[in-house]
């Protein structure tokens, strides 16, 4: 009965807590939020010395590189699980409290959060420990690859193999799936973080300038590519000269993109690759009929299906709207959690 | 080339219902001049697949989500928007509610046969006990009130009585010893055919000595019990268990007493008698205490009266 009452009061909530983007779905709702996951702090001064939240989000987004000496903007999650637990663990506060309005009864709500398939054990302990110090009375964990087979509406309960591949912002997670369960998985530490740096280095290497992370994400989205294509794109940058120590323009190509790409992606592809070659003929097979899919921001690079349809030799799938695919295959999770016991993970 | 593919995407967003999802990419592929085996080296999909797609054989394709996938795949190869020809195929295979993951589950649990035959064999003996005993005490609470009154007149076991009764009973009036000593001697020279008829002739003899001996008895004794029976009495200072065996092994009298309990029982002697709590139990035989000391060991008293 009070199971009864408790569905009625409370929203349990699904988070996608990526290292980009923290994206929460509520139970009966579908997605309510959807913001990069960076925290900017403020070290006051004075007699107290306190540090203050200043921002959270998107407003603090904007921040990044832009701040004072007394203004630090923090990505708290770094390769897909948690780097700085207090901060991950106040931005989780406040994205709960700006969605789960809090009634004088109503009872805390249960979480389903996903985790790099590659973590830890001590990873997920903090990432289950930032979420009940967020305010969750229950937390499940579930696997980024069958979060994200689910929510690209793969037949994750068939007896049929399928392969995803989930290209986030820290990690890249490949995982073949049959029988509601995970056959094989493997976790890279490579994803949209190490395209911009690939790109940063490129650029003070071959240009001797220097410029921001939130530039290099801008070229990748414009003109970053990972196979080269009929058409050059191009785009302007500015970027500190590393020699005269001045603001200066210079034009970049995509194909200088591509190069400076090569090496995360050659990561990207290895990975698939292995997973490949450990998997069982028989769900081999079916992969060869149906193909891949590819989730997840990295998913969005131009041409990065080619690249793995000319080095696997097999049809590639970029689902539909890859980048909330995660977050809706733990919200689907959610809504069927009585019956889905098997894919959750423990520990 | 170019002109050719404007025309044909023209086409297709024209004629949404009225072409299918196969003929848009067909023509658009022959407007392109490339063969099924192109497209199939470069998708990597099976030319049976890109047969399937334009002539819209969906069935012996992979699931919805998959093959749109592939229309998308196929669409950017052509260099033609997409989005027509995801339309006319929503409106061929219709896109239902999402069906809800159903695992494959027959709901059986796993269980070791053995150890289920063994909890099954071990309920059953315990329930087989149980009804063996409550039978058993039910016949138990039914058999002390049957028993006296049949066994009293049998005449094999009269003779002792004589010797049991002028041994310890001397308070009992000297008319009943006369009474009882007379009656072996006819019942022994008379056929056995009549006992009946000797019991009746016992009965009223017996009446007397009994209303003379009442003091120490706090029950009226039935008029069947003769001269031939004997008296125990039990008085208990705790809890006890008294079990009592007649002479032909059956059980007359088997319960747990409380504490401060008196209990009376006659019958034919001689009793077997097993006392679980020795050292707090008392057996009066016919009214005398009986030293239960040398039949007792460990707390428990066997024993066999007189």
């Amino acid at each position: 009965m009070f199971g009864l009452l408790n569905k009625y009061f409370s929203n349990d909530l699904a988070i996608d807590l990526g290292t980009a983007n923290t994206l929460i779905y509520v139970r009966g709702k579908g997605i309510v939020l959807d913001e990069p996951s960076v925290v900017a702090i403020r070290q006051e001064g004075g007699p107290s010395g306190k540090k203050t939240i200043l921002a959270v989000g998107a407003e603090a987004k904007r921040m990044l590189g832009r701040s004072p000496a007394n203004i630090t903007a923090i990505r708290p999650m770094k390769d897909g699980v948690i780097a700085d637990f207090t901060v991950t663990e106040q931005m989780l506060k406040y994205f709960i409290r700006r969605i789960h309005e809090s009634r004088m009864f109503s009872p805390n709500p249960r979480i389903i959060i996903c985790v790099p398939v590659g973590s830890t054990q001590v990873e997920r302990r903090a990432i289950r420990e930032s979420a009940i110090g967020a305010g969750a009375r229950q937390v499940f964990l579930i696997e980024e690859p069958m979060a994200a087979a689910i929510g690209a509406d793969l037949p994750v309960a068939e007896a049929t193999g399928s392969l995803v591949v989930d290209i986030g912002g820290g990690t890249t997670e490949v995982g073949v799936i049959s029988l509601g369960g995970i056959v094989y998985a493997k976790s890279d530490r490579v994803g949209g973080d190490k395209f911009d740096q690939a790109i940063i280095d490129y650029i003070r290497r071959n240009y001797g300038m220097q410029i921001s992370e939130p530039t290099a994400e801008l070229i990748k989205k414009k003109i970053g590519s990972a196979f080269p294509g009929s058409e050059v794109l191009e785009m302007e940058v500015t970027g500190r000269n590393l020699a005269e120590g001045l603001p200066r323009k210079f034009t970049i190509s995509s194909n200088e993109i591509l190069e400076a790409l090569t090496e995360p992606l050659n990561a990207i592809v290895s990975a698939v690759k292995s997973a490949l070659e450990q998997t069982p003929p028989e769900l081999g097979a079916d992969i060869a009929e149906k193909g891949m899919v590819l989730t997840g921001g990295g998913a969005l690079l131009r041409d990065i299906d080619r690249l793995l349809m000319e080095e696997t030799r097999l049809p590639v799938i970029v689902a539909e709207n890859p980048l909330t695919c995660v977050v809706r295959g733990c919200g689907r999770a959610l809504e069927e959690m009585d019956r889905l016991g098997s894919v959750f993970t423990n520990e | 080339m170019s002109e050719a593919i404007i025309s044909s995407q023209n086409t297709s967003s024209e004629h949404i219902n009225k072409m299918s999802v196969g003929a848009m990419l067909k023509a658009a592929r022959e407007a392109r001049g490339i063969s099924i085996e192109d497209v199939s080296e470069r998708l990597h999909n099976s030319p049976r697949q890109i047969n399937a797609l334009e002539s819209g054989q969906f069935e012996i394709l992979p699931e919805p989500m998959i093959t749109r996938g592939f229309i998308r795949n196929y669409a950017r190869l052509l260099e033609i928007d997409a989005e027509p020809l995801l339309q006319a195929y929503r409106i061929q295979v219709p896109v239902n509610q999402l069906p809800s993951i159903n695992l494959p589950s027959a709901n059986i649990v796993m269980t070791n046969h053995e150890r289920s035959h063994w909890l099954r064999y071990s309920l059953l003996s315990i329930f087989i006990l149980l009804v063996v005993w409550f039978v058993y005490t039910g016949f138990i609470a039914k058999s002390p009130s049957l028993k006296p009154a049949t066994v009293a007149t049998s005449p094999e076991v009269t003779p002792n009585h004589d010797e049991t009764f002028s041994a310890p009973l001397t308070t009992l009036p000297i008319t009943d010893t006369p009474a009882a000593s007379a009656e072996p001697a006819t019942l022994m020279s008379e056929s056995e055919g009549n006992i009946e008829t000797q019991a009746n002739q016992a009965a009223p003899v017996i009446v007397e000595p009994t209303a003379v001996a009442s003091g120490a008895v706090s029950q009226p004794i039935p008029a069947a019990v003769g001269a031939a029976t004997v008296q125990l009495k039990f008085v208990t200072s705790e809890k006890s268990w008294i079990n009592v065996l007649d002479s032909e092994n059956k059980p007359v009298f088997n319960k747990t007493k409380p504490a401060a309990s008196e209990d009376q029982l006659e019958g034919q002697p001689p009793f077997k008698l097993t006392l679980g709590n020795a050292r707090a139990t008392q057996v009066y035989l016919n009214g005398k205490l009986v030293d239960l000391q040398p039949y007792t060991k460990s707390n428990v008293a066997r024993l066999t009266l007189p």
